[in-house]
């Protein structure tokens, strides 16, 4: 039961996320916020959300690439669920247990804010979806600090230690520059920077959350649970 | 892994299916296809397609339902890789091993097709969905009948089968009663709809659908034990 809600799931959500990005930039019918005509999704002007709108930025239907994107999203909930399960793993040490039991509950409310973004497409709930958007990876600062105390007292190898320390660099890094950038609509040049660095932030999370159940893997051989 | 790919998949399955078409239901905003005034959704007046919906016959956007609704269907791929397990547990005689093969194989592919209607709205890809939805329906009777066949020839309870002897009866009910009837895109041949299409009959139909995806999810549950039996008693 362990090694499935916190080591499968975790793989499973991740890859299942990075192959719908695909599939869903490959249905997308085109347009980005500045260029209604641009044929096709571009990593480099296209935000993630694009994938999910009702319609595309075009106006085309967008049906496919929305329930792809969309679904992968909501799929987070079930890591957050798998998040849970992972204090017991820590069970040992209480200090961990519980600093991990913390870590866990801000992860499952980050990711049900991820789940919320694939819920309210941009072109419909712009406000619900842009709150879910900014709230979810600001709950997910907490939630990887604790998780680098959690790994350096554990004996976790240190690797996922830093590993989450750079996620947890990153994500502050992301939630900062959020607070003082300025529209994507005022220049393409702005638009590129926001949806490259949305790129970046929203790969580093899904390496981060695959690399962990690694380490939670580690820690079932260790406890010799299943 | 069998446990799980075989028992809790399924169930999973069925508990997220029930869930979602709730939900689906609750925020359908309405139509049905002869009265698009009609508010929210009626089980007796709308087929479960309507839920996936990329606009509802009221000319609504409909994404929250469409998206449970199309997502429940969608997860049918889980259930059919789930399947492709099942042979394992019929290995004891060459007849009941057999019949698990096509069963597993015919049910992974109609599951690709059920997976199939949640990737084709209606009103988006008419022809497209039909194929999918007479494709799938078609091969999961075929695929429930040899599934039972295994269950049958292995040691195995008979009570495994109550399920798809009970679906089977109403599928034919279901297949002889649209025999009848005309195959008309309620989108782009609205007039004609209204024209062949009476009230009676659109509930009768809907009626019917509604029992024979009922009773095929029924004969899931009944098999998942069936299969949580057969994984027990060899020790999986």
């Amino acid at each position: 039961m362990y090694n499935f809600f916190t080591v499968t799931i975790l793989r499973f959500v991740s890859i299942y996320f990075v192959i719908s990005v695909f599939i869903a930039a490959y249905f997308y019918p085109g347009g980005n916020i500045h260029d209604s005509l641009q044929v096709g999704y571009s990593f480099t002007h296209n935000f993630l959300s694009d994938l999910g709108g009702y319609a595309s930025r075009a106006g085309d239907v967008n049906f496919l690439s929305a329930f792809f994107f969309n679904f992968s999203m909501f799929s987070f909930a079930a890591v957050g669920i798998g998040f849970l399960f992972v204090p017991w793993l820590f069970k040992d040490d209480k200090i961990n247990f519980y600093l991990a039991l913390l870590g866990s509950i801000f992860f499952f409310v980050g990711t049900i804010h991820f789940a919320g973004v694939g819920l309210t497409p941009h072109d419909l709930y712009l406000y619900e979806h842009i709150y879910f958007a900014k709230t979810a990876f600001r709950i997910l600062i907490p939630a990887g600090l604790f998780y680098i105390i959690v790994f350096f007292r554990s004996s976790v190898p240190n690797f996922y230690a830093y590993m989450t320390l750079i996620f947890f660099l990153f994500t502050t890094g992301y939630v900062i520059y959020q607070l003082g950038n300025g529209s994507p609509r005022d220049s393409i040049e702005a638009l590129v920077e926001q949806v490259s660095i949305q790129k970046i932030i929203a790969f580093i999370s899904v390496i981060n959350i695959f690399g962990l159940s690694f380490g939670f893997k580690s820690r079932i051989r260790e406890l010799n649970i299943n | 892994m069998y446990k799980f790919w075989c028992v809790y998949i399924p169930r999973f399955f069925l508990a997220y299916f029930f869930i979602a078409i709730g939900l689906a239901a609750y925020f359908y905003p309405g139509g049905n296809h002869l009265d698009s005034t009609q508010i929210g959704y009626d089980f007796t007046a709308n087929f479960l397609s309507e839920l996936g919906f990329y606009r509802t016959l009221s000319n609504e956007i409909n994404f929250i339902s469409a998206f449970f609704f199309n997502s429940a269907m969608y997860l049918n791929l889980l259930v059919g890789f789930g399947f492709l397990m099942t042979p394992k547990l019929f290995n004891e005689n060459i007849y009941s091993l057999v019949c698990s093969w096509i069963g597993a194989i015919s049910i992974f592919i109609a599951c690709i097709f059920f997976a199939g209607v949640g990737l084709t709205p209606a009103d988006l890809y008419f022809p497209e969905h039909i194929f999918a939805v007479q494709n799938a329906f078609n091969l999961v009777i075929l695929a429930y009948i040899f599934v039972s066949l295994a269950f049958l020839f292995s040691t195995s309870s008979n009570k495994y089968t109550i399920g798809t002897i009970i679906m089977v009866f109403v599928t034919i009910a279901y297949a002889v009663y649209i025999s009848g009837q005309p195959v008309i895109d309620p989108i782009n041949q609205k007039e004609l709809f209204y024209e062949k299409i009476s009230m009676s009959d659109l509930r009768t139909n809907v009626v019917l659908q509604k029992t024979v995806t009922l009773s095929m999810n029924i004969s899931l549950l009944i098999f998942s034990f069936g299969f949580a039996d057969l994984i027990k008693r060899k020790g999986l």
